[in-house]
This record gives structure tokens, C-alpha cells and sequence, in this order.
């Protein structure tokens, strides 16, 4: 692992309340997921949602083609970006065209990707996180931890310290609904103000230019209804054929993320506002986002990461994520999926090293709702990996020609019982933790051959 | 007899723990089958293959599809993560390559995890007849470690369960037990912050109630032995084919800590 990855993963490791909170959370939304799908054939529903995302994968053009044309035909506009920059310019130009000066944002882990906030900030933007787990991050100046809960690292009491330094509210006695109450407040006068709603889109359906957007606290309407212009950003894999194949992915979906049946609110957003209806955003734009998802689709095994649907199960049941959190990450996807996914959209050079804070356990894949073989995705990107790092490459040598000669093989095996019981120097990594394992006196073929004889 | 069978003893049965692999070679024999091992085996090339080193993962495995390939007996091997290489991963590792993925698929179907092998032909020692054995009282319940491979790749953690409650054991299991040890072969030495955090949690609860556990993954094995020795814990686990070679009376020796 590279220095920064290695320090943040122990200074994560080191932190106590870090520890607990995650572990907390980590417990509670398995436990959830798992009472969730308790009378569902949780199996069939899988193949069935991967079979979706397969598709979408087999036909991503046609279906991007077809949910642009529809878009258009509905009202909206739509734009095409390459990457973050292009995205990012595509944003401020739409906000300026409307002159735009506040803007409230729900939940988008695409805009996070983009760097969106600090982009229309330094254009003198005023940029709101309206979810309140980004709202909470927002407001401590953080990063989100989780892709579903944002400040999942934060305790309640934490939280409440927060509000009263940054919104000057009494918290000694708040409850975990006073402080809602309190961010709701903060949040309501801002909605009222907002010139521009930003989003980000859970499922687009081709045939039909809607948007689907999945939440629970109601911001995600207001942003998507309230101020004159919406904006909603998505990855390109995001796109569904039709309505038809929405039930199976938002069950999975919610039923994975959350463990609930449903969210409280389902947002399907099919244009602006039509001539006689009273609400609705004048102007609705859909920002498609490329920014290294074509590069996965051209890769016939990483296109496997275009299935993803978001969810965070993986996450919640790695059992590395669960010790160092998200921030140890330092990308904006944590976690297996992020893994396998931030290497892609940046570099391997650059974050590669991720790929070692995996211990190939499985419990990813185990839960994936879209059966993502995310170990193998993991294992295939270390392939490409170790191409760049020699030291590593001439181990493996070493190692392969040592298994593949009988005499060398033989040999190191003799030498094994007497070197390995010397005092000699071993692998700090392993021993600064655990005792150096002992070789046997005699091995196990030894063994045999003895017992034979004695037979 | 039953039939022969190829024993695979793996690296760390070879030169780490021969005991356990004495004690296969027993169970495999108790249950009828004549053992026999090729010799010059190699490595199941997992470390290489996990480590994204996939050249060279390909020309380890071939030469043990090879040394596995001179018959059709079944394949038995004694440790999760290895059975686990060869029957679920060889395939694609060797998909390139006609001749040998044939070979490798072959080798797939006649490729077991000891356990989940012997599981239904181990006598059943009934409760009645426990007193007649020569066995450790205290070696009545055991906490067992199911390894991530044999839950989620050989898928035999439940014939380690059944095999263990058939030998006249209580089997407990410690909380979180669907969650890694921290081993992870290279990961151990990559990342040896998180994987030690992983120990650490692993042996707490492993220790729980008892100071010693069975597993069928040697891997898990020495990581989690190595941690506690290091450490100072209790704790000590042992080869489930020690602890149930024991229970028919057949152990070749008290092996504990070696």
C-alpha cells in the first residue's frame, strides 16, 4: 500500500469511536437486509436483476439512444459529458444561463464524483446538500463516508455537537428526532430560496424518458420540484429498457441498501412542467455521465462493473470496510465497488493500491443484488496491476520456477526444516503481529513414508 | 474398500502441519478408501492467482493438473482454500488454453474438499458407545471455524458441521462467524494493519467460551494460531481432521501448538 492509504487505514484502525460507529452500522443494516428478504427467493430474484443489468450492458448504445430521443420528445434537455470536466462545465453553463445563485442538491454520488459542490462554489454558487446524511457531511466539511448513509461515522451525539457549533442550536437534550427537526428547519428556508435543483437518477427508462429517483426524506422531490430548474445527473450504466424490469431492481435495490420493502418516496420525473399544471420545474436537463464507463465497457470482464446499481450492501458486509470506514478510502465510491470501480475511473497507477485492502473473502459477491462477481473483478485489476510493479513480478517468478522443477522444489523443502527453524530474519508485515510458522520436524510425505513402512 | 483415492496434502500440510494430513489419510481410510499420494507435488498456485499474477498461477496449476490428471480417482484435498482453487477457479484460470481447460474441468468434478468427502461416510458414534472411546472430555464441544472458502467456495462448511455433530461433538459457533480472519493469503503481508484487526476480533470471538477451535482451512489456521501466539491468547486452533480423527480414536498424536 502506498504511505497515504496505509496511514489512513491505521490512523481509521486506531480510532476508537471510528471502530464502534461502524461496527454499530455495519451490524444494523446486514441485520436489516437479511430480515428483509427472510420470505423472499432471494436467489431468483438475483439472476433476475442480473440478467436486467446484463442486458443493459449488451445494449447500452441502442438503450442511450433511445432515452435521449425520449427525453427530448418529454421536454427535457440532454447533455452528453466525457468526464468530471465536461460535466462540471455542462453544470455551471446550465446555472448561468438562469442566472443562478442557490442551488439545494439531493443525494448524488455521480456529483461527488464530478467534484460538483467546490466547482459552483469557487463561481460563487451557493451549493446545498438537502439529504441529511449529506447535509451533516456538508455541514463538517467532510467527504460522504458511505454511498447510501453518508455520515454513518458519526454518532448521534457527534451530530448534535456539529449542530450546535455550526447552527447555533441548544443540542445538550436533543433526541435523534430533535435533531432531524433541527436540520429540517435549516434545510426548509433553503428550498424556498433555491434557483436550481440538482439530483442524481437512480434508474432512466429508455422507452419512456423518465427518471426514477429513490429516497426517503422528501428533499428529493423538493429538489427535483421546487426551484425553476432541475438538473439530474447519472452514470450512463443507469438506463433500463422499460418500466418493466423497475419492480425487480428497486426491490433489490432497497431491500439491499436499506432493508425496506419500498422508500417513502419514488420520484419519476417524465418532463418540466406541462402548460396548465401548477408545479414542476420550468426547466428539466439530464446530464449523462461517461467518465471512464465506456473504457469498462470495452473490457469484456470489467464491464461487469456496469451492473452495479448502487446499492452499498457490498460495503456494508466487507469486513474491511467495516473496520476502516469509508474515509480510509480517500475516493469517492468505498468499499469492494469502490475497489473495483475508482481504479477504472482514475488510474491503476494512482489508486491500484486499493486493491490490496482485500482479503478475497467473498462476502461482497454473497450479497451483490446483481451477482457482480466482485472478487474476481478484484483479482482481474490486480492482473493488470502487477504488470506495473517489477519487485512483485519477479517474487511470482521466483515462486513459479520454484513449483515447477521436482528438483528445486525437493530441494527447498529439504532446506525448509533446517532454514526455517533458524533464527533468520522473516517478513516484518507478517511477523510484527503473529509468530513465524514453524515447519515440521519431518513432512508430511516423510510421515508417510515412515507410517507405510511401519504398515 | 470402497476405491482409491489421490490425497493432494497442499503446501501447508506438506511442510506446517503433517499431523493434520496424518490424521486425513486415517479418516480417508477409516471410511474405506486406500490413499495414494503422487509424489513431487506442487502448489495449487492460489497465492499467485489471488495476487493477480495470473502467468504464472497458469504454469503452476497446469503441472498440478498434470500430477492430478495420471488417473480418474477422486482428488481429496485437506484444506478449504486449495480444494476451493482447483475446483472452482482452475476452469477459468485455464479457459485459454483447450487442452488443459478439458483437463482442469476433469479434474473439477473429481475434486473434493476432505470434509464435505468423508462427511456421509463417517460412522456415526452414538452416544450410548462414547464412553468405550478413548477421547478428551474436554474435546466434547469444540467452536468451530467455518473458512470463507468452504462456506462460499467448496460450500462444505455444513458436512464440517455434520461431520463433527456425527463424531459426538458439540459444535459451538462464535458470533460473526460468516466474517474473514484476516488471512487472505497476501493480503496478510499487503495490508497487515486490517488484517491483524481482523485477527484480533476473529480470535475475541473464537475465545469466547472455549480456548480452542477446529478448522478445515490451514491457512486460517496458522494466521490466527500465529496471531495468538503472538499476542499472548489462549486461543488455539487445530485441523478438523485432528479433532475428529481424535473422536474415533485414530489421531496420530496430541498435536496441539506444533
Amino acid at each position: 500500500m502506498t504511505n497515504e492509504f496505509r496511514i489512513r487505514t491505521v490512523d481509521a484502525l486506531s480510532d476508537a469511536t471510528i471502530r464502534k460507529n461502524f461496527r454499530g452500522a455495519m451490524d444494523f443494516l446486514r441485520d436489516k437486509r437479511s430480515s428483509v428478504f427472510q420470505d423472499t427467493d432471494l436467489a431468483s430474484l438475483r439472476e433476475q436483476g442480473a440478467a436486467i443489468r446484463k442486458h443493459v450492458i449488451d445494449n447500452m448504445a441502442e438503450l442511450l439512444k433511445e432515452l435521449e430521443k425520449n427525453c427530448l420528445r418529454n421536454g427535457m434537455h440532454v447533455h452528453w459529458a466525457e468526464d468530471a470536466e465536461q460535466a462540471r462545465a455542462i453544470i455551471a453553463n446550465i446555472a448561468r444561463a438562469s442566472d443562478v445563485k442557490r442551488v439545494v442538491k439531493g443525494k448524488s454520488m455521480a456529483s461527488e464524483e464530478i467534484e460538483l459542490n467546490a466547482h459552483l462554489e469557487s463561481l460563487d454558487i451557493e451549493c446545498l446538500e438537502t439529504d441529511m446524511g449529506e447535509f451533516i457531511v456538508q455541514l463538517d466539511h467532510e467527504p460522504p463516508s458511505h454511498i447510501i448513509m453518508p455520515a454513518i461515522h458519526k454518532s448521534k451525539d457527534q451530530i448534535a455537537e456539529l449542530f450546535e457549533r455550526e447552527l447555533g442550536e441548544d443540542t445538550k437534550q436533543a433526541s435523534v428526532d430533535d435533531l432531524i427537526g433541527i436540520g429540517r428547519k435549516a434545510l426548509r428556508e433553503k428550498f424556498e430560496h433555491a434557483d436550481m435543483g440538482v439530483s442524481g437518477v437512480n434508474f432512466a427508462i429508455a422507452d419512456s424518458g423518465a427518471l426514477c429517483l429513490v429516497e426517503n426524506e422528501g428533499n428529493g422531490r423538493m429538489c427535483t420540484s421546487v426551484p425553476k430548474v432541475h438538473v439530474a445527473l447519472m452514470g450512463i450504466e443507469k438506463v433500463l429498457p422499460s418500466f418493466h424490469e423497475l419492480p425487480t431492481l428497486m426491490s433489490l435495490l432497497t431491500g439491499s441498501a436499506t432493508g425496506q420493502i419500498i422508500t417513502t418516496y419514488l420520484n419519476i420525473i417524465s418532463s418540466p412542467q406541462q402548460t396548465g399544471e401548477f408545479d414542476g420545474p420550468e426547466e428539466v436537463h439530464l446530464v449523462l455521465l461517461d467518465n471512464g464507463r465506456s473504457a469498462m465497457h470495452s473490457d469484456e470482464i470489467m464491464q461487469e462493473t456496469l451492473a452495479c446499481i448502487r446499492c452499498g450492501a457490498c460495503m456494508n458486509h466487507c469486513p474491511v470496510y467495516t473496520r476502516i470506514g469509508g474515509h480510509a478510502y480517500g475516493s469517492t465510491y468505498p468499499g469492494p465497488i469502490g475497489q473495483v470501480v475508482t481504479p477504472q475511473i482514475e488510474s491503476i497507477e494512482s489508486k491500484g493500491d486499493l486493491l490490496d485492502a482485500c482479503s478475497l473473502n467473498g462476502a461482497c459477491g454473497e450479497v451483490c443484488p446483481v451477482n457482480i462477481e466482485l472478487p474476481k473483478l478484484i483479482r482481474t485489476l490486480r492482473s493488470k496491476q502487477i504488470e506495473q510493479k517489477g519487485l512483485q513480478r519477479i517474487v511470482w517468478k521466483l515462486w513459479r520456477a520454484t513449483y515447477l522443477n521436482p528438483a528445486t522444489h525437493f530441494l527447498l523443502s529439504s532446506l525448509l526444516k533446517t532454514l526455517g527453524r533458524l533464527p533468520l530474519p522473516r517478513p516484518k508485515a507478517w511477523t510484527a503481529t503473529r509468530a513465524f510458522p514453524k515447519p515440521a520436524k519431518s513432512s508430511f510425505s516423510d510421515r508417510m513414508k515412515e507410517r507405510q513402512n511401519e504398515q | 474398500m470402497k476405491g482409491t483415492v489421490t490425497f493432494f496434502s497442499t503446501c501447508l500440510v506438506e511442510h506446517v502441519y503433517p499431523d493434520a494430513g496424518i490424521d486425513s489419510v486415517a479418516l480417508l481410510e477409516l471410511c474405506g478408501y486406500q490413499v495414494q499420494l503422487p509424489t513431487y507435488q506442487s502448489c495449487c498456485a492460489q497465492p499467485a492467482y489471488n495476487s493477480g499474477a495470473i502467468n504464472d498461477a497458469v504454469a503452476v496449476a497446469k503441472t498440478t493438473i498434470d500430477l492430478l490428471s495420471k488417473n480418474n480417482d477422486p482428488v481429496i484435498v485437506p484444506s478449504a482454500a486449495c480444494a476451493d482453487m482447483i475446483i472452482n477457479h482452475y476452469p477459468s484460470l485455464l479457459s485459454n488454453n483447450e487442452t488443459y481447460k478439458a483437463k482442469a474441468l476433469a479434474l473439477s468434478s473429481r475434486c473434493f474438499e476432505l470434509i464435505g468427502f468423508i462427511s456421509d461416510d463417517l460412522p456415526r458414534i452414538e452416544k450410548q458407545r462414547l464412553g468405550a472411546l478413548i477421547y478428551e472430555p474436554a474435546s466434547s464441544k469444540i467452536m468451530l471455524h467455518n473458512s470463507c472458502s468452504a462456506r462460499r467456495g467448496t460450500k462444505t462448511s455444513s458436512s464440517w458441521r455434520s461431520s463433527l455433530e456425527k463424531s459426538g461433538i458439540k459444535i459451538c459457533e462464535p458470533s460473526y462467524a460468516e466474517e474473514c480472519c484476516g488471512f487472505g493469503g497476501t493480503f496478510a503481508v499487503k495490508s497487515p494493519e486490517v488484517s491483524s484487526a481482523m485477527a484480533d476480533d476473529k480470535c475475541k470471538h473464537l475465545g469466547d467460551s472455549h480456548n480452542h477451535f477446529s478448522s478445515g482451512d490451514c491457512g486460517c489456521l496458522m494466521h490466527l494460531n500465529g496471531y495468538a501466539e503472538k499476542q499472548g491468547l489462549l486461543i488455539r486452533g487445530e485441523h478438523i481432521a485432528t479433532t475428529l480423527a481424535r473422536q474415533y480414536g485414530i489421531a496420530c498424536g496430541d498435536n496441539h501448538d506444533k
